[in-house]
């Protein structure tokens, strides 16, 4: 065996290795969890101890599957602020769809569903989402990226000036199919969201990557897809999954369940009933003048259940 | 399907020490992830075919596992379908199923690489690589390599 390949083999293997310990299967009907963690939720400690006490009783969490744990929502009168930082290469078209995204999502049946939410005192997350600001940046920290990497992108837009600061908005930091996310960007998730402090201010942030490279099949990656492009349609479901919990748990700290499941976690990869557009896709929704196929979302009222609309 | 394997089975016979070193996980672990359809899907076989493992449940397994399924250990060792499912069976009492985490599934063509540990009730500890093959459509475990992390 040559040296290049035993080093590119070993290379590969310990990739394999490292990003094991990132997720983790949850088998205890008994054991809470938070979303804290690269994984489905971790054990949180108090709350389990409490449960095997018989202090709290185990289940869903709340009478619709989904409780309440005391931190902040995304309820500002004016809706959720997004902001998107397209990194890598990025065609016009694309951007273009995934601006139509975001243009149009606000005020539609299925964003709705987050409205069903609520803090303590009873300010629930208003129907609506506003677009503030785009930025372009030119793969600054390479195309290996980590956790740690994501918020320093968000930070530099910031400090360039080039996106305000901004603690009611979402910060989308998304990336072309050449750009790996090492801590497990398709061999675990296709996304995820967290907040983090940025120039003394609480930033909520997310990361979606486009998986047509890494992987097509987990990640929703269609062919034909209901805009022509795979990789940003099934971006567009991963966005909507982010943004539905990065608005009714910003800090981690307020809806999910039992597992650490969000809100929209509860339903993923699930999308209810869908139609066949004119190039041959399945989609589920049209608006911005598109359709789209995204994930549906869990509804915090009736017992709780997943839908396209409310 | 071949080059795959050649290179699980070259990552397994890597020495353990070799692996510790490299396991450098990003220490910031932040935020919830949308886990893909594979962890979902493949997730859920696994703890299927762990419960099946462990309750000799010929059924279920006979429908997990592939009909050339083989287990393979270090030093050439290796299990075939048919004796896997006999000691399956066989094993009494049934143990509790092994508890699995540090789950990672990998999409590789059309073969889904799963990565990830068990912990057995006496506590041993296994790491362990499956590949998942598709049958028609479903997804059929082809071949499983696993080593143990615990001291003899």
């Amino acid at each position: 065996m040559k040296s290049q390949t035993r080093m590119l083999l070993a290379l590969t293997c310990a990739g394999l290795m490292s990003a094991a310990h990132a997720g983790s299967v949850k088998t205890s009907d008994d054991d809470v969890y938070k979303p804290t963690g690269k994984g489905v939720g971790e054990l949180d400690a108090a709350a389990t101890e409490a449960v095997h006490n018989g202090l709290t009783k185990s289940g869903g969490g709340g009478a619709n599957g989904i409780s309440y744990h005391g931190g902040p929502l995304i309820t500002s009168v004016s809706g959720v602020n997004v902001y998107y930082i397209f990194y890598g290469s990025w065609t016009s078209n694309q951007q273009a769809l995934l601006t139509s995204l975001m243009m149009g999502l606000g005020g539609t049946p299925i964003f709705n569903i987050n409205t069903s939410y609520y803090d303590g005192s009873k300010r629930r997350v208003v129907n609506a989402v506003t677009l503030k600001g785009q930025a372009n940046d030119n793969y600054s920290l390479g195309k290996s990226l980590s956790d740690a990497n994501i918020q320093t992108i968000v930070a530099n837009q910031i400090q360039a000036g080039a996106l305000p600061s901004d603690t009611n908005g979402v910060y989308f930091v998304l990336t072309a199919p050449d750009v790996a996310e090492t801590s497990g960007f398709g061999s675990q998730y296709c996304g995820w969201h967290t907040h983090g402090t940025i120039g003394g201010a609480d930033i909520k942030y997310a990361f979606v990557g486009n998986a047509t490279t890494i992987a097509p099949s987990g990640c929703g990656v269609n062919n034909p897809s209901p805009n022509g492009d795979g990789g940003i349609d099934g971006m567009a479901s991963v966005i909507y999954h982010e943004l539905s919990e990065a608005s009714t748990d910003p800090d981690l700290n307020a809806w999910y369940d039992r597992r650490g499941q969000e809100n929209a976690d509860k339903c993923a990869w699930t999308f209810g009933t869908t139609f066949k557009t004119s190039n041959g896709a399945t989609a589920n929704n049209t608006f911005g003048g598109k359709n789209w196929l995204l994930q549906q979302n869990w509804v915090n009222a009736s017992g709780g259940y997943c839908t396209l609309s409310y | 399907m071949r080059a795959t394997l050649l290179f699980l089975l070259a990552c397994l016979s890597l020495p353990a020490p070799a692996l510790a070193q490299t396991v450098a996980p990003d220490g910031r672990g932040l935020g919830t992830p949308v886990l893909t359809l594979y962890m979902k899907v493949i997730g859920g076989l696994e703890q299927q075919l762990a419960r099946a493992d462990a309750g000799g449940d010929a059924a279920v397994l006979d429908r997990l596992l592939s009909p050339f399924f083989e287990l393979r250990r270090p030093h050439q060792e290796t299990l075939a379908r048919e004796a896997w499912m006999a000691a399956s069976r066989a094993r009494m009492p049934h143990p509790e199923p092994a508890m699995m985490s540090e789950l990672s599934v990998y999409e590789v063509g059309a073969e889904a690489i799963a990565y990830f540990m068990l912990r057995d009730a006496d506590g041993r500890t296994r790491s362990v690589v499956d590949v998942w093959v598709r049958a028609e459509n479903d997804w059929q475990l082809r071949v499983r390599f696993e080593q143990s992390l615990t001291a003899p």
